[in-house]
């Protein structure tokens, strides 16, 4: 139970003059419980393979299978969509209620789930932004708590997979902050999490696995350790190393005995083993 | 040195009316030839308008800017600007004129009545010094993001200006992009000695300039050495900023007791810097 993909290939336009290959034969299971990256360079497929997720695209060939579930047939697609809410980039242009308590309301409604004003403040303080809003209209709201409230109108619907489009892309390091937090809280309470994500150290600090594409091809599926230990040693196209990452591995080019490590604390740790006590 | 752009109280209010609502207020700076300057802030603190009339598409509400001695829309009126201060924005697509790359960075000096010979070695110029001189006969519409960008700064550079403004260059590019624009960005700063002050919300571009401005509410909030600022916690927090990654680990690292100069803007310059503690 879980998504898998089986051999999915995605071509915008078949048949015409305008085809464009966006997915070649993508073969992927998504672990439950985990935060999983998608990364690579401009036009790599990464926001067509959401859209396959949810069925939103149907594979040109082969199965998207969501906890079993084709998301070709009709008779599952309206569970499958339960199951796996898409949030596209910049998700608060979509808000369009007059207050916050219908733009929480609406998702839910779609599914026959009727909000309680209980569950709907609870949303509120799950992503952060207090219940007294409830009356408020969204556009009251800061480019950050819009954001929130956006990722908040899909939460009503219990997701089992929440998928991201870039979720933390043009917010301030503050709004970024928060965002992350909210994620890391989801995963806590057992949600499968996807992002695609042009930050690197956004997916070395969020994601377990990660996900890289390059032309419609998965190139690389693996453990996040694994991975940037394997980008210390070539290049990846269109990808950039986190910094401290890039610092690690400059030192190791210089000779010295160093790991990579993904976090401000550890990169810290592992420099000073190296560097003599002045 | 005489300052080559100055601001004396410049203010400017979006609503005629209502001039307690100013966009910017009383903001007085000088720039120089040769400089290199980052504006940071958030979202609506005044640095897009700023630029604005800078560039005279906007006329101030109250007080005055210079730019090399004349005032921006007198520039503007016997058609100067260009000649002085070069535009770049955000979405390189917007920005392009013409469907050759090449052509489009005559488009510029073709405007300005140039001789054909003229025009001939002003694009070679701009198209050299941007990298982008293998790409002349390109369709502009098949370039990467960072290729568009660059080629906007090459119809800017065609026309000769002694400074860029450049409105958040790179966010609209993936971390190579990104890199790319911004090197650029430095080596014309670096070789031609051109004034170069750029919007951005990436902070590790922002710490790569030799001087920093933050903005907050249409007022100068900041104006020094990127490192300074990123010590300033509080006023940093206060702008809903944070440090880049690069500073975080430069500031752990001096708490350590390591030697790490404010001038270690880049890992390689970091790496450096610590090598030579041995």
């Amino acid at each position: 139970m879980s998504i898998i993909l089986k051999n999915v290939s995605f071509n915008y336009n078949p048949g015409t003059a305008l085809e464009v290959k966006a997915l070649k034969q993508i073969n992927l299971t998504i672990q439950e419980g985990e935060i999983t990256g998608i990364i690579g360079p401009t036009g790599s497929g990464k926001s067509t393979l959401l859209m396959l997720l949810n069925g939103l695209l149907k594979p040109t060939s082969g199965e998207v299978l969501v906890d079993d579930l084709s998301t070709v047939h009709k008779g599952t697609l309206k569970s499958v969509r339960q199951k796996v809410q898409l949030i596209f980039q910049y998700p608060e242009y979509q808000l369009f209620a007059e207050t916050v308590w219908e733009e929480l309301a609406f998702g839910p409604q779609n599914f026959g789930i009727e909000l309680t004003e209980q569950q709907a403040k609870s949303l509120l303080e799950q992503v952060g932004l207090g219940g007294q809003c409830l009356d408020s209209s969204p556009f009251e709201l800061s480019g950050g708590e819009k954001r929130r409230l956006a990722i908040a109108s899909v939460l009503g619907i219990s997701p089992k997979y929440l998928v991201l489009d870039e979720p933390a892309a043009a917010l301030d390091p503050h709004g970024k902050e928060t965002i992350y937090n909210l994620l890391i809280s989801l995963k806590q309470q057992g949600v499968t999490i996807i992002i695609v994500s042009h930050n690197m150290e956004e997916v070395a600090r969020l994601c377990d696995k990660i996900v890289v594409l390059d032309s419609g091809r998965l190139i690389t599926y693996g453990d996040k350790n694994t991975f940037f230990t394997e980008l210390l040693q070539k290049n990846v196209p269109g990808l950039a190393l986190p910094v401290y990452t890039e610092v690690i591995k400059l030192l190791k080019e210089r000779g010295f005995k160093v790991s990579p490590k993904f976090s401000l604390e550890e990169t810290v740790a592992e420099i000073m083993k190296v560097v003599p006590k002045c | 040195m005489e300052p080559i752009i100055r601001t004396i109280n410049l203010s400017f209010s979006y609503e005629a009316t209502k001039k307690e609502r100013y966009a910017l207020q009383n903001v007085s700076l000088s720039f120089l030839q040769g400089e290199m300057v980052a504006l940071v802030g958030p979202n609506g603190s005044g640095k897009s308008t700023f630029f604005k009339l800078l560039a005279g598409l906007l006329e101030p509400s109250a007080g005055s800017a210079e730019v090399f001695g004349k005032k921006p829309k007198n520039l503007k009126e016997e058609g100067l600007l260009g000649t002085k201060i070069g535009l770049v924005f955000q979405n390189p697509d917007n920005q392009i004129v013409a469907a050759v790359v090449e052509e489009d960075v005559a488009f510029g000096p073709e405007n300005l009545n140039l001789s054909s010979k003229e025009i001939r070695k002003r694009v070679s110029e701009a198209l050299k010094s941007t990298g982008l001189w293998e790409y002349r006969n390109r369709a502009t519409y098949a370039l990467s993001g960072g290729q568009k960008q660059r080629l906007a700064i090459a119809g800017a550079l065609a026309l000769k200006p002694q400074v860029l403004l450049l409105d958040e260059p790179t966010s609209m590019l993936d971390p190579l992009g990104r890199r790319e624009v911004f090197e650029l960005l430095e080596k014309l700063n670096r070789d031609e000695k051109l004034t170069i002050i750029y919007i951005t919300h990436y902070m590790e571009e922002a710490y790569r300039a030799k001087r920093l401005i933050a903005f907050s509410q249409g007022q100068v909030a900041f104006d020094g050495m990127p490192g300074e600022f990123f010590a300033k916690k509080t006023l940093v927090e206060k702008l809903h900023l944070a440090p880049p990654p690069l500073y975080q680990l430069i500031e752990q690292l001096r708490a350590k007791n390591l030697k790490i100069s404010d001038t270690a803007k880049t890992p390689e310059m970091l790496v450096e810097e610590i090598c030579q503690l041995f």
